[in-house]
């Protein structure tokens, strides 16, 4: 699964910490979320995207679209 | 090293610190416990050993609750991979000559006081050393395998 996390903190100037604390989950998980090393659940895929203020379809996209 | 960093491994020392003082404890009072009725000294390692099984299942649960999914993922591949490695890692360290007339000489000389003399309680420390040895191996792979997992999951980045 792709995302967009890297972007939108950027535009957001987020740090990988800071996201990470908005989610409620490690820095090291959203590194790994964000590189595309783990797919997150649902209900994390969706907090990360309320943070941006985005929906899910927004920041996560399947691979092979 | 940070203020945050520091008071990790302050809160770290103090979880670790009852069961370093039960093992430290009962180390150090071994010659004393030789000299008590062994129903009293039996008593008393059990008691230990109780105790130190049933404070890691407490510090366990306690630790997984504060865990993330990920970090959940990250446990489940470390103890899958770890418990097999550290086995295995054991099973070859025992097979190096020195290392094993080490341990031999250790329990009997822990035991009777003489490197070379094996009574039935210097047998009873090598089981319990041999397995508290795999245990620790195990712990030590755990945690190599869970650097593995990090390494693979994108390592320390962290671009702004």
């Amino acid at each position: 699964m792709k995302n967009r996390i890297r972007v939108l903190r950027a535009e957001k100037g987020w740090s990988q910490a800071e996201l990470a604390e908005r989610v409620r989950v490690s820095r090291n998980s959203i590194n790994a979320i964000e590189n595309g090393r783990f797919d997150p659940s649902l209900p994390l895929a969706f907090r990360i995207a309320d943070s941006f203020g985005l929906s899910v379809e927004q920041v996560f996209n399947k691979t092979d679209a | 090293m940070k203020k945050s960093a520091m008071a990790r491994v302050g809160r770290t020392t103090l979880w670790i610190l009852p069961a370093v003082a039960v093992v430290v404890g009962l180390a150090v009072a071994m010659p004393w416990l030789k000299l008590q009725n062994p129903v009293i000294a039996k008593g008393l390692g059990i008691t230990g050993v109780v105790f130190l099984m049933g404070y890691s299942l407490y510090v366990t649960q306690r630790q997984q609750r504060r865990l993330d999914e990920v970090q959940v993922a990250m446990q489940g591949f470390a103890n899958s991979r770890g418990w097999i490695w550290g086995g295995m890692a054991t099973v070859l360290l025992l097979l190096v000559p020195p290392v094993m007339d080490g341990l031999v000489a250790f329990v009997n000389e822990f035991g009777t006081g003489s490197a070379g003399t094996t009574t039935a309680l210097s047998v009873r420390l090598a089981f319990f050393f041999g397995v508290s040895l795999v245990m620790m191996v195990q712990a030590l792979c755990v945690s190599v395998a869970a650097i593995v997992w990090w390494r693979r999951m994108g390592g320390a980045d962290d671009a702004p």
